[in-house]
């Protein structure tokens, strides 16, 4: 007979799996963030052996059935967009090269390269390349249920992390894990044509491989396999940028623990270290390209970008404007954001977002920080681990806001998207927060309440919202 | 799980079950709506005066068509002045559907303006026409419909008869100039001008078993296999129900241990 274990994360993997076919399926091809320019910059690269340069792109022209498909599914008038349609014939595009068709009316970016890392998309074009002959749809939705690959085994990874940290508690795998299964937005996402489906694969399986160190111990092949994942997730897209300091900060938990570190020594060296970051961030993107001239490793200087009262009144809304944004793009902003979820209930939302972030601060006084707690409730090992988890989630923060920052300006978004690679920790700790909310005396009722609140939650996101904007 | 609890959830369940099957075979489904109105879209203002109207085929996608909404500007108001609005089943006939009349001192500038009638229960996949007219006993009166300058609906075209009363002065479209800056990609020729749209919204409510056939039909509409069947929506929906049913009882049996 099958153990809880294996029963649970069959089941978890089954549900991804259909709720990652359902999300294939309902969403039409092109309307998943940026889908048609990665998808080109993938054709390129398979089918017609070239590099997705600027130049490029002005001498190729698109797929031939590119603007029909467009026109099947009724993407622009989906996304309120005027069609570039040839006005007098408007069964033909405004022009058959992708740089003059899409970009210009979307708004959305080209995958340039030099400009942009192409990990994902050279990955992919092999793929691409096999599936040459097949009519265009057709191979949209092979590249789709290759991403559904990547995050089945993202989901994975969440679970037997959270297995390495809590070893016999199975509820805080259940726990996270549905958070990753049930998050509209992740499925929708990361079954699309998108780089964030395999950075946030290579971030997943670099914070498993950091939580085997510290809960099983240091060994070669960990070692190996985490630097691997590390330098993998960078290359793929700067989203991944934050683990770096978050590296360094495994690093510094690991020596304090290994030499007997006082506290006082490790919680200065971690606030150092997160300020750095902090500040490091912001002048990366006045002076340079931001992260992405990391990920390119075409790194120049420029001048200091002119930048106003970082405190003004101007500033403030702003920054109020993009975390609204952010907030409301990481619980449902469809198609080519421009399908909200929570038109009404963006509220009720914000509400219970604060009160899970109390019971997070909660369980880090508490539990992580031991606050007025004897005895411990978590080993050194939990605790190291979690303490990391935490300073990723801080690193993931400020590499999202601090393009708004050092810009302030909202160009760069952000969408719930950039934050994706640290899914992992985030829905960890806000399954834990949630957990701390719960009375001993309900404590039965944690799982069938979180269950039942996200699949209602989805099936409200699905069924009110996706189907009847698309297809209504 | 106790004896009296089992019996309440499988109660639940029956009177859930009970309302699903009567609400498929009896209910209708409200909710459904295809927004055609698009602020981009509608960059251009015809004038309604005189015996001037205009027209515009459309196709309905699901059964119980029972509301379209318009765009309008007032241009010259009068108090006794009303927009008329017909709804036939092509632009030549002379059965009308329906025929509503609103006055001009209610529409709102660039708000919706509904044109409610009973729902037309096999409207799916069929097409009609509207006609809207300005009548006024004392003339001059003049109210402006949203419309574009291109064809950005695929499935009909939009026509403008203009006045052509005696004390009429000839009329042409007008810009919407909040909206003009928005469109530059499209380029305007004689034969766009000719060929384009009003701005409007469709409503449906329709009875359940049919909108929901045609929605699968939509889903499946143009996909490869197996996406483009309508049985495996049906298949992958009834897969998930029973996988989630089934976590739910193995994660409701679970010992979770001490809380921590």
């Amino acid at each position: 007979m099958f153990r809880d274990n294996d029963k649970i994360l069959a089941l978890l993997i089954g549900l991804v799996v259909i709720r990652g076919l359902l999300y294939i399926a309902i969403v039409p091809p092109w309307l998943a963030p940026d889908e048609p320019a990665h998808f080109e910059a993938i054709r390129l690269i398979g089918q017609e052996g070239l590099q997705p340069t600027e130049a490029v792109y002005l001498t190729t022209p698109m797929h031939p059935d590119m603007h029909a498909s467009f026109q099947a599914f009724q993407i622009w008038q989906l996304s309120r967009l005027a069609p570039p349609q040839d006005p007098l014939d408007p069964s033909r595009p405004v022009s058959d090269r992708f740089i003059n068709y899409y970009p210009p009316t979307s708004t959305g970016s080209l995958i340039i390269a030099g400009n942009y890392p192409l990990v994902y998309h050279r990955l992919m074009a092999p793929l691409s390349a096999l599936m040459k002959n097949l009519p265009l749809i057709s191979q949209v939705y092979i590249l789709r249920l290759a991403s559904l690959l990547f995050t089945t085994l993202t989901v994975s990874l969440g679970w037997f992390l959270t297995r390495t940290i809590f070893p016999t508690r199975i509820v805080h795998a259940v726990g996270m894990t549905t958070f990753l299964v049930f998050l509209p937005m992740h499925l929708h996402v990361d079954t699309a044509i998108n780089s964030d489906v395999l950075v946030v694969l290579w971030v997943s399986l670099y914070f498993f491989g950091l939580a085997k160190i510290f809960c099983d111990g240091l060994s070669i092949i960990r070692l190996l396999v985490t630097a691997l994942a590390l330098g993998l997730a960078i290359m793929t897209k700067p989203t991944a940028l934050f683990i770096m300091p978050t590296t360094l900060v495994a690093l510094i938990v690991y020596l304090a623990r290994r030499f007997y570190w006082k506290p006082l020594w490790l919680a200065g060296s971690l606030v150092m270290i997160a300020s750095a970051t902090f500040i490091g961030s912001i002048l990366l993107f006045q002076l340079g390209e931001g992260g992405r001239a990391i990920s390119t490793l075409e790194l120049t200087l420029d001048q200091p970008a002119p930048v106003g009262n970082y405190f003004s009144p101007t500033a403030m809304a702003v920054y109020l404007h993009t975390i609204r944004w952010g907030f409301l793009s990481f619980w449902g902003l469809f198609g080519w954001a421009n399908i909200p979820v929570l038109t009404t209930g963006l509220r009720a939302v914000w509400l219970i977002c604060i009160i899970i972030g109390l019971g997070m601060l909660l369980f880090i006084g508490q539990h992580l920080l031991q606050f007025g707690r004897r005895p411990r409730t978590l080993t050194s090992n939990q605790q190291d681990i979690l303490l990391v988890l935490l300073f990723s989630l801080i690193f993931a923060l400020i590499s999202v806001y601090t393009p708004i920052i050092a810009t302030q300006s909202v160009r760069w978004g952000p969408p719930s998207r950039y934050f994706f690679p640290a899914l992992l920790p985030f829905s960890l700790y806000f399954f834990l927060g949630y957990q701390q909310l719960i009375p001993a005396r309900f404590y039965q009722l944690t799982l069938p309440i979180w269950l039942t609140a996200f699949f209602l939650y989805d099936a409200y996101a699905l069924g009110f919202v996706l189907i009847p904007y698309i297809y209504g | 799980m106790s004896r009296t609890t089992r019996y309440l959830l499988l109660g639940l369940i029956l009177l859930v079950g009970g309302y699903l099957a009567y609400w498929l075979y009896a209910g209708r489904l409200a909710g459904f709506s295809q927004t055609y109105y698009l602020p981009r879209y509608s960059t251009a203002v015809y004038a309604l005066d005189g015996n001037a109207q205009i027209s515009q085929e459309f196709e309905a996608d699901y059964p119980g068509l029972h509301r379209i909404d318009l765009f309008f500007q007032h241009q010259v108001d009068s108090e006794t002045a009303s927009i008329i609005f017909h709804l036939k089943n092509s632009c030549t006939t002379e059965d009308t559907l329906a025929t509503i009349e609103v006055d001009y001192k209610t529409i709102v500038n660039n708000q919706p303006q509904s044109f409610s009638f009973p729902p037309l229960d096999n409207s799916a996949g069929h097409r009609y026409c509207f006609i809207v007219t300005s009548q006024s006993p004392q003339p001059p009166a003049s109210m402006g419909i949203y419309s574009s300058y291109v064809d950005v609906y695929p499935a009909g075209q939009a026509d403008y008869q203009v006045n052509t009363s005696a004390a009429a002065e000839t009329e042409t479209p007008t810009l919407a100039r909040p909206y003009h800056i928005w469109l530059p990609m499209i380029q305007r020729s004689s034969k766009a001008v000719e060929t384009f749209d009003i701005g409007f919204n469709l409503y449906y409510d329709g009875p359940v078993e049919t909108t929901l056939q045609t929605l699968l039909a939509k889903l499946a509409a143009h996909k490869p296999f197996p996406f483009g069947r309508a049985g495996f929506y049906i298949g992958l929906t009834v897969l998930y129900l029973i996988v989630f049913g089934l976590l739910f009882r193995v994660v409701s049996r679970l010992n979770q241990g001490p809380k921590l």
